[in-house]
């Protein structure tokens, strides 16, 4: 049971308080991208959380083997993106060779749910936090599922913000940048604001 | 025995397309990463929060963009893209590691504090989609120069909104005290997608201004020449049509 709900715990609070876009901006232009159609959300999405768990998985072991080195910091980078590119030809080679229609399908753009900010984002900030392999993939599930919802937001409002009564200037990413702005704000509520007045 | 010479093909001077004023305008101004099609935007939203920072980030994106560019285009063609991603990917953590390296020589609190808005450096948008659209259709002299103006415009933006997000937040400018007044609340993402918000939307609207301009101004210029051009023709006419009204008057 605790281990359930430190699964919860982690996942929620990678989903709202460590928010993809709103708190961390991991991915935006690929968010931005996604927005645009129903379709590219969810295919984007589940791509994104499919590598982020897949790979949160195998980096754990990677964290706790070299995690003391000194320099691991420097060749961290290296060593999750060859985790990610494996984890990516490996899912590809499998997609093609039994699911040749979905590979067609996808093939356009599924680079951009592997290589992107929020995934490598999102195996750093673990990399940073969290020590067990739990909350690894909690984490990994959390930051995808918070993406998936920004992006949701990002779509519901993307037609009134390039709607015509915009000044044409800021039609489409200045003012979607404004909108996440004002996104993040509340969602950065999300971590609390301590007036001082109780205490 | 046959003494077949051959002939060495003569080296043609291919006439580049380049244009030094446009070309340097497009990745200044009309397809600023930053400001214009917001492809490279999550260091300068949370990262560039001051000034050092900015030029932190700039010569890290500057020296890993550049070289992971360079030296991908030699990748063959051949290789389908789905799977050329993994190798620009790759060429690009791998130059990470002499930079942040050399950068933590010389900067060693702000690359701790730019934390892991620094090694993301490596997934942007310059790599995996400018180089397919753009760079790698273009001659290898133009690409040089075309990556390193597209760099120049990420870098300057870079630059100056952690400057200017240092002055809001803490009312100094490179560490030096300017005023007291100050909003240390622009530091948090939120500032950063607002700050850059307003930013991208007066930057287009003084570009949209100027090109209209521009157009206006080409418009009147063709107007007048078209002008001048109809008088001058008109004066061509007058001019042919004298001679021959000149025996007609004689004759009478």
């Amino acid at each position: 049971m605790d281990k359930l709900l430190l699964f919860i715990n982690t996942a929620m609070l990678a989903m709202f308080v460590e928010n993809a876009i709103f708190s961390r901006a991991l991915g935006t232009s690929v968010a931005f991208y996604a927005s645009r159609k129903k379709e590219s959300i969810i295919g984007l999405g589940l791509g994104i959380t499919y590598v982020t768990v897949l790979s949160s998985f195998v980096t754990f072991w990677f964290d706790a083997w070299l995690y003391n080195w000194e320099y691991y910091y420097v060749i961290m980078p290296l060593i999750y993106t060859l985790i990610v590119s494996i984890i990516y030809t490996a899912s590809l080679l499998i997609i093609w060779r039994f699911l040749p229609k979905l590979f067609r399908n996808i093939k356009k753009y599924v680079h951009l749910s592997v290589f992107n900010a929020a995934v490598l984002g999102a195996l750093f900030l673990n990399t940073v936090y969290h020590t067990d392999l739990l909350q690894y993939i909690a984490f990994g599930v959390g930051i995808s599922a918070g993406f998936f919802i920004a992006v949701f937001f990002l779509h519901i409002a993307n037609e009134r913000l390039n709607s015509p009564l915009i000044p044409e200037a800021f039609r489409g990413m200045p003012i979607m940048m404004v909108f996440v702005g004002i996104m993040s704000l509340a969602f950065y509520a999300l971590t609390g604001y301590n007036t001082g007045a109780i205490a | 025995m046959a003494t077949a010479k051959q002939i060495k093909p003569e080296k043609i001077k291919k006439k580049t397309d380049f244009r030094f004023t446009r070309d340097l305008l497009d990745g200044l101004a009309k397809q600023n990463v930053v400001l214009m099609t917001g492809i490279v935007t999550a260091p300068v939203i949370i990262a560039a929060t001051s000034f050092k920072k900015g030029v932190v980030i700039a010569l890290a994106f500057a020296v890993i963009s550049f070289l992971t560019i360079l030296t991908c285009s030699f990748v063959p063609k051949k290789i389908v893209y789905t799977l050329r991603v993994i190798i620009y990917a790759i060429v690009g953590s791998v130059y990470y590691i002499p930079t942040v390296l050399l950068l933590e020589k010389v900067f060693p609190l702000t690359v701790e504090l730019i934390g892991i808005y620094m090694p993301l450096i490596i997934t942007n948008a310059l790599i995996f989609s400018k180089t397919e659209s753009r760079f790698y259709l273009e001659s290898k002299p133009k690409m040089v120069i075309d990556v390193i103006v597209f760099i120049a415009g990420f870098s300057v933006i870079c630059v100056l909104t952690g400057s200017f997000r240092e002055m809001i937040c803490f009312g100094s400018f490179a560490g030096i005290k300017l005023t007291d007044f100050s909003i240390p609340a622009f530091e948090a993402p939120f500032g950063g997608f607002i700050l850059l918000g307003i930013m991208a939307g007066t930057f287009r609207a003084l570009y949209y201004y100027l090109r209209n301009r521009r157009i206006k101004q080409n418009e009147e210029l063709a107007k007048a020449e078209a002008i001048e051009k109809e008088k001058a023709e008109q004066l061509a006419r007058d001019i042919a049509d004298e001679p021959k009204q000149l025996p007609q008057n004689e004759k009478e």
